[in-house]
């Protein structure tokens, strides 16, 4: 379960980050529009909300809740650090990252 | 508040480091002990495995009082058995089962404390009983209370998320660094400390008991077991344990969840002898009593279960106990809670560096460093690096002393001690960035090259590891290198900063002519 919250929290914090305009700059090169902004807010949001709601609808649900708090850290420090060294890239790894969520969920 | 953040973080600081770092490796400790002790057999937990257990304690102990069948998990490895013969601790003897394939005596497994000694270190600190846990509670409370006045210090909480300015501005890079792994882990970090606090509330608050005397019930140990008497009728044939470890195996395995991890034979040649097995549950993250399936020693019939009320203290004390140990987390959740351990310690190294880099330069324009100052920075650099030279030395001192080495675990803990010392005496004698920069190359090489060592002394090698399946002695070796690696760079970022001179020469109490202050500013 671990390795599927990652997979959701670190592109949903990535969409937070650039709904941010200094990091939104760095990654797109680009101003960040207002109406783009709330959609990013939105994606963001709404991402770390459908992991929580698996951690809470799983048997096991209070070590998964405690593995959905531990994964936002794991993850906000993986998307700071590719702000900072390859803020390019940022997309493609939650893309893939994201990509990744359903195979790891159905290898268990 | 910014006052309060400052202080409290500054003054238990070291101690802080000490015990985030060791408090870390903690969530490895098996893994760190397999790797200590790579003589140590693999089980598996199976009937064979409690059949040669029981043989092997028929063999060496038939006359014990209690016997002991401990199987191995995915984490442990192996399984062990123990028995007692006496009274007390003196009378308890525990040893390695030696592989199944083989015969012969039991495998000499060398002594050392392995992950042990880093669980122990970081609520005892090494220290006599309690001043350990007295001073590591202490630095608990000023970490929670640096944690609450941080969060209202950072002004900029949220325009700051995910900000890290790596570059040249070392107090900035610092302060990024230091807000980044703050921020990103705040849950954690307040969970830990707390947790801390109340793992030993009974030590901290002993009159606690006396108002809630229903919680200390809930905590009553059971009755003292009898001694082996010299009725051998009391004394429960093999074929009846396994019949009942069979019994509790299916019973519990029907439902969800592991099968039996321990054995317990009591009160042996006794009218009074049981058969007890039990399981850890998983699922939970509270701290649980293991299950337990108990049986009489001379029928085999089941023993009715006491259930023991739990009061709501003790039920929310082991939700904090367990959420600290971390016990219920499978290896991906531990590993996350292993990168969480190193940036509590990044943030606490941070921390305690911003400290100096802030006064440095006030310092340095007025012509003087205070020996308060100077004694920050030494204690600083030998905190931070001298642990990892301690720690590094405490794995080479597994691998190069003696097997046969009387009290070689208690040998290994003195390099530790030893090494840490000399760290401390260097920087005294250095100044501060050059000894930064050596402490750093030392640490480099005794992580980098502990794989090597691993190699030589062992026979392990990382790809012999990994073809052999065993992930945890693999994971080491990886872990110390990148951890070897991460030193080699801050040694190498350390020594390509230039350096400009000061106008003014410093003075300084009785040390070496210390290095300017471009250098950190």
């Amino acid at each position: 379960m671990s390795g599927v919250l990652l997979t959701l929290i670190f592109p949903s914090l990535a969409c937070l980050a650039v709904a941010m305009p200094l990091h939104h700059r760095r990654v797109f090169g680009r101003e960040l529009a207002p109406a783009g902004r709330a959609v990013w807010r939105l994606l963001g949001a709404g991402g770390l909300l459908a992991a929580l709601g698996l951690a809470l609808t799983s048997r096991q649900w209070t070590a998964d809740l405690v593995a959905w708090t531990v994964m936002l850290a794991v993850a906000g420090l993986a998307v700071t650090f590719l702000l900072t060294y390859a803020p390019r890239v940022l997309p493609a790894v939650g893309l893939v990252a994201l990509s990744l969520a359903p195979a790891l969920a159905w290898w268990g | 508040m910014t006052w309060l953040h400052t202080w409290t973080g500054l003054l238990l600081g070291w101690v802080l480091f000490a015990i985030m770092v060791t408090g870390t490796a903690t969530y490895f400790r098996h893994e760190i002990t397999r790797w200590m002790q790579p003589e140590m057999p693999a089980h598996s937990a199976e009937r064979q495995t409690m059949h040669a257990g029981l043989a092997r304690l028929q063999e060496i102990a038939p006359k014990a009082g209690r016997w002991g069948v401990e199987l191995p998990d995915a984490r442990s490895g192996a399984a062990s058995v123990w028995w007692q013969e006496g009274p007390g601790r003196q009378g308890f003897k525990r040893e390695v089962l030696p592989a199944l394939h083989q015969s012969g005596p039991a495998p000499q497994v060398r002594d050392t404390r392995g992950g042990e000694f880093f669980y122990r270190f970081h609520f005892q600190l090494q220290l006599p009983h309690p001043w350990g846990r007295y001073l590591a509670g202490a630095a608990a409370m000023f970490m929670f209370l640096a944690l609450i006045s941080g969060i209202v210090t950072h002004r900029q909480f949220f325009k700051d998320f995910f900000t890290f300015r790596s570059g040249r501005n070392g107090p900035r890079t610092t302060l990024d660094l230091h807000n980044v792994t703050a921020v990103l882990a705040l849950p954690f970090y307040l969970l830990i400390s707390y947790s801390a606090l109340v793992i030993f509330m009974h030590m901290y608050l002993p009159w606690a008991e006396k108002v809630l005397p229903e919680e200390k019930e809930a905590g009553t140990p059971p009755p003292a077991v009898k001694m082996a008497g010299e009725n051998p009728i009391g004394s429960p044939d093999l074929a009846m344990i396994l019949r009942l470890y069979d019994e509790a195996q299916s019973s519990w395995t029907a439902g969800e969840g592991p099968g039996v991890r321990r054995l317990e034979v009591s009160s042996r040649n006794t009218p009074e002898a049981s058969v007890a097995f039990s399981r850890f549950d998983t699922g939970g993250v509270g701290m649980q009593r293991p299950a337990r399936l108990e049986f009489n020693g001379l029928t085999g019939e089941a023993v009715e279960q006491k259930t023991e009320p739990k009061g709501i203290v003790t039920a929310i004390h082991s939700v904090i106990y367990g959420l600290h140990l971390a016990r219920f987390a499978g290896s991906g959740l531990r590993w996350g809670f292993f990168v969480m351990g190193l940036m509590g310690s990044v943030l606490v190294a941070t921390g305690l560096v911003l400290w100096t880099l802030k006064r440095r330069n006030r310092h340095l324009s007025a012509g003087r460093v205070p020996f308060g100052h100077w004694l920050v920075e030494r204690l600083n650099l030998a905190t931070i690096a001298g642990l990892f030279i301690a720690i590094g030395a405490l794995f080479w001192a597994n691998r190069l002393l003696p097997a046969s080495l009387v009290g070689r675990g208690d040998w290994e803990v003195d390099c530790f001690l030893y090494a840490w010392g000399a760290a401390l005496l260097h920087v005294c004698v250095r100044p501060v960035m050059r000894a930064w920069r050596e402490q750093l190359i030392l640490v480099a090489f005794l992580f980098s090259g502990l794989p090597l060592l691993d190699a030589f002394t062992a026979g392990s090698y990382l790809r012999g590891s990994m073809q052999a399946g065993q992930w945890a002695h693999a994971a080491f070796d990886v872990a110390v290198l990148l951890l070897g690696l991460v030193a080699w760079m801050a040694a190498v970022r350390l020594t390509r900063q230039k350096v400009k001179q000061p106008e003014k020469s410093l003075t300084r109490p009785s040390a070496p002519q210390d290095e300017p202050a471009s250098e950190v500013a």
